[in-house]
């Protein structure tokens, strides 16, 4: 299982512009709260370090129980064992089953207890009726939750959400806080999520990363960030001084 | 009875007697094109796999070119290929001017450009979201780009029909390679341009009302295909 994620000095440019420039180190099985105003980099972070797009210069390292991995892109073993859920995911035009079954396929895993698995799993986001429904066709909120079936059914190490719950109504926020939540503490994985949500983000997580103009400004333990933040940008983030 | 209704019912008449000359003419037009459109589809496959994954030098060059292929004059395939083909052009030895085999290839000339060409903007103009979303549930980037070709299976398959449009459509390259040998190369579009030269409209009629029931045939099929999901 994949113990720690370590980001040395990863930097990306978009356009000549630096939207990207820092370190980070996530080595606990605890929930990751993102925060940070639009456009400060955290989409591009999580991509980054979920291993879909490469760094235009820095290293990644990925520790496993077993052995480290440097710059570990063109592993596509340890790629499996990680899983990005983007903001507005975008569904494969078929049906529910379909989409969550997709990446048990590409995994070559039994094919006999397929359809279980993918059963559980959409019952778990609350989908059992709309199972074969064309997925494009959902609401957003059900599309969302169809995006982190298609996800959580993989079961990986490590489990990346950019704002999940950002289309979704209370009743259905809840209900994947609550499998977030639920995820982390029985198997012990680590979570590492986008959230514009301060409420969510002190609710749900152990650990908040701010991030600010490409740069994290601070990795705190979420109840002393909350308490008190360690930098002044921090201070001025969560009493909405700065966006 | 006026001279047009007079052809459009010997036309018919031509068409429920099972004549067998037109039987031969179709059956020439749907084996050649038929070898085309396999042989356009496999040319076009391939490049789309070299355009998608592999870096060559002069590969814009190659876009470019195909793109402007697209809009080629079928008269100019069919005069560059007959020069080839010729007695004494570079392939002359091969003997293939005025066989089925030379107006395969005319038609697959005129294809492969239009599938390869429509089927790779589509694949471009993409929502990148669709190959990142397969690529973060594991898939390698061929299986992403595989998950990409089934989510755009209607533009493509339009594409492919826009090919095989302009390949039954298409008479100058196919006239001037094969020529229009009775019982031979003597296709549908040819026969229509010969005939109707001639004054001789019936059989022009009725195979034009047969290319007109293949093209109306694709295209529901298309449209069915499409209105199924
Ligand atoms: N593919 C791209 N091409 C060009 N610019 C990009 C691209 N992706 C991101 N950017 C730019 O990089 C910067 C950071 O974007 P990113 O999506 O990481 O921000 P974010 O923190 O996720 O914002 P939000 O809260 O709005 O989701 C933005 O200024 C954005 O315009
Ligand atoms: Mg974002």
């Amino acid at each position: 299982m994949i113990k720690k994620i370590n980001g040395m000095q990863l930097e990306k440019q978009y356009g000549g512009k630096t939207v990207l420039s820092c370190s980070l180190q996530v080595d606990s099985d605890g929930i990751f709260c993102i925060i940070g105003p639009n456009g400060s980099g955290k989409s591009t972070l999580l991509r980054i370090i979920s291993l879909l797009e490469k760094p235009d210069s820095g290293e990644l390292v990925i520790a496993d129980h077993s052995q480290s991995f440097v710059n570990p892109f063109e592993n596509l073993n340890l790629r499996r064992k990680i899983v990005l859920v983007s903001s507005h995911s975008r569904l494969f035009h078929d049906t529910v089953f379909n989409n969550v079954v997709y990446g048990l396929k590409l995994r070559k895993k039994d094919h006999r207890n397929l359809r279980e698995q993918v059963e559980r799993t959409v019952k778990m986001v609350g989908l059992t009726h709309k199972i074969n429904t064309i997925a494009t066709d959902l609401s957003s909120g059900e599309q969302q939750r169809t995006a982190i079936a298609r996800a959580l059914v993989l079961d990986p190490d490590v489990l990346f959400l950019d704002e999940p719950t950002v289309s979704l109504d209370p009743e259905n926020t809840k209900l994947i806080e609550n499998l977030i939540l639920d995820w982390n503490k029985k198997e012990g994985k680590t979570i590492v999520l986008v959230t514009h949500s301060l409420f969510q983000a002190q609710t749900l997580s152990d650990f908040i990363i701010f991030m600010y103009q490409g740069k994290i400004v601070e990795l705190s333990e979420t109840k002393n960030f909350f308490r008190a933040p360690r930098t002044e940008l921090g201070q001025q983030f969560i009493s909405g001084k700065i966006y | 009875m006026s001279f047009i209704e007079e052809s459009f019912f010997k036309a018919f008449s031509l068409i429920f007697s099972v004549n067998t000359e037109l039987f031969q003419i179709i059956r020439t037009s749907l084996a050649v094109s038929g070898t085309a459109m396999i042989l356009a589809l496999l040319v076009s496959a391939g490049l789309i796999y070299l355009l998608e994954f592999r870096k060559f030098p002069g590969k814009t060059l190659l876009i470019t070119l195909i793109n402007t292929l697209m809009g080629l004059p079928p008269v100019v395939v069919g005069l560059l290929l007959y020069l080839l083909l010729s007695r004494s052009g570079p392939l002359g030895v091969l003997e293939l001017l005025y066989t089925p085999t030379a107006m395969i290839f005319a038609q697959a000339i005129l294809a492969t450009p239009i599938i390869t060409g429509l089927s790779f903007a589509a694949i471009r103009s993409a929502d990148p979201a669709i190959k990142l979303a397969a690529l973060s549930l594991g898939a390698t980037e061929f299986q992403a780009t595989c998950r990409l070709v089934l989510e755009l299976r209607y533009s493509i398959l339009a594409s492919v029909v826009a090919g095989l449009g302009r390949l039954m459509a298409e008479v100058g390259a196919v006239l001037m390679v094969g020529g229009n040998i009775a019982g031979y190369t003597r296709m549908m579009t040819t026969s229509i341009v010969m005939e109707a030269d001639k004054g001789d409209f019936e059989l022009a009629i009725a195979l034009g009302i047969i290319l007109l029931l293949i093209a109306f045939t694709i295209n529901g099929a298309l449209h069915f295909l499409q209105k199924r999901t």
